[in-house]
């Protein structure tokens, strides 16, 4: 598993994953909020759980929006709109948790505070190869895309009340 | 009220095409009264605002509103000088109320309006991937080639329409006209 040392060394270089320059990450991004903006439009609490540097935190459809970020350096970025928490304040009617379910990261105690955090939705997004299978309700948007060398996957589910 | 009945869906086979709704003298303009005399269901590209404004024209129509991810809110800038004037487009929110007032439903005309023919396998699969749950496809200047069409059958489409290109019976590639034309 990653430690966070090693994700403070990947975060030295701002936008390690190229995010803001590449183009299947532009088009991800406009995918996830043109979902988003079909279900519902407007959020009032919205949670990214591994929110990075805050490429698509800042952008979410919610008049509140928490992040959760593990790397400090990484955080330091966040927009002024994004409040960084080290654990979710409530509930959230919007969690969004997207690249992180993958073995190299602690996906079980990450699955466990989306299913925890959330009152209405939760939005999942990966490469399909990597994504481990957890399910937070039921399943009302599945979409899959190429993305870089790979599929991505964008589920999206309404939690069970 | 919504159109799935049998009959309305069989007509979905061939649709008439319509983009703005006005008096401007060109092909991507029709009158309230050259859509109020289609009996055929329309195939609405964009969708215009223009439509929106003119919607009580769609009472007793049925078709498809075909939008464009990437210039939902925005304005057909991009197609000029195609066009003869910049139009807005509806917000997502306002074609769906048109959808759920009318007999519409909503379908997906790529998100940038590229030519598919000129794209890889991968970038006609990102155009064609629409963020909300679609049966109909429009293709952008109606232009398919096969690989084309696969992808739309891989995304699962059940319609795809072409324009004038098209051919009747075939749902990948379906033949439309303009409202009003022979």
């Amino acid at each position: 598993m990653q430690t966070k040392q090693e994700l403070e060394n990947w975060y030295e270089q701002e936008d390690p994953w190229d995010y803001t320059i590449t183009e299947d990450d532009i088009y991800r991004k406009h995918f996830y909020l043109t979902v988003l903006e079909d279900l519902d439009g407007t959020y009032e609490r919205a949670l990214d759980i591994g929110a990075g540097e805050g490429f698509i935190t800042k952008d979410l459809p919610a008049k509140e929006i928490h992040a959760i970020e593990l790397s400090d350096t990484a955080a330091k970025r966040l927009p002024e709109n994004v409040k960084r928490v080290s654990t979710p304040i409530g509930k959230y009617d919007l969690v969004l948790v997207t690249g992180l379910l993958y073995n190299q990261y602690d996906h079980r105690a990450i699955a466990k505070m989306a299913t925890d955090a959330a009152s209405k939705h939760v939005c999942i997004g990966g490469i399909v190869d990597w994504l481990r299978p957890y399910v937070f309700g039921e399943l009302i948007r599945s979409f899959e895309f190429p993305y870089r060398e790979y599929l991505s996957a964008f589920k999206v589910y309404e939690t069970r009340p | 009220m919504n159109f799935h009945t049998e009959n309305t869906y069989q007509r979905l086979r061939f649709m008439r095409l319509a983009h703005n709704i006005g008096n401007e003298k060109h092909s991507n303009y029709h009158t309230r009264e050259q859509i109020l005399a289609c009996d055929e269901p329309i195939g609405f590209d964009g969708v215009y605002r223009n439509v929106y404004k003119n919607q009580d024209v769609l009472r007793n129509k049925s078709g498809i509103m075909f939008v464009m991810g990437n210039y939902l809110g925005s304005n057909n800038e991009f197609d000029l000088p195609n066009v003869p004037r910049v139009e807005s487009y509806c917000t997502l929110a306002e074609v769906k109320e048109l959808c759920n007032r009318y007999d519409f439903e909503i379908g997906w005309h790529t998100w940038s309006h590229r030519n598919l023919c000129s794209l890889s396998q991968k970038e006609i699969m990102q155009e064609i991937t629409a963020p909300f749950p679609t049966k109909y496809l429009r293709y952008p200047h109606g232009a398919y080639n096969d690989l084309v069409v696969e992808c739309a059958q891989i995304a699962g489409y059940e319609k795809a329409y072409a324009v004038t290109q098209g051919v009747p019976d075939d749902p990948y590639r379906l033949y439309s006209n303009y409202v009003d034309w022979s």
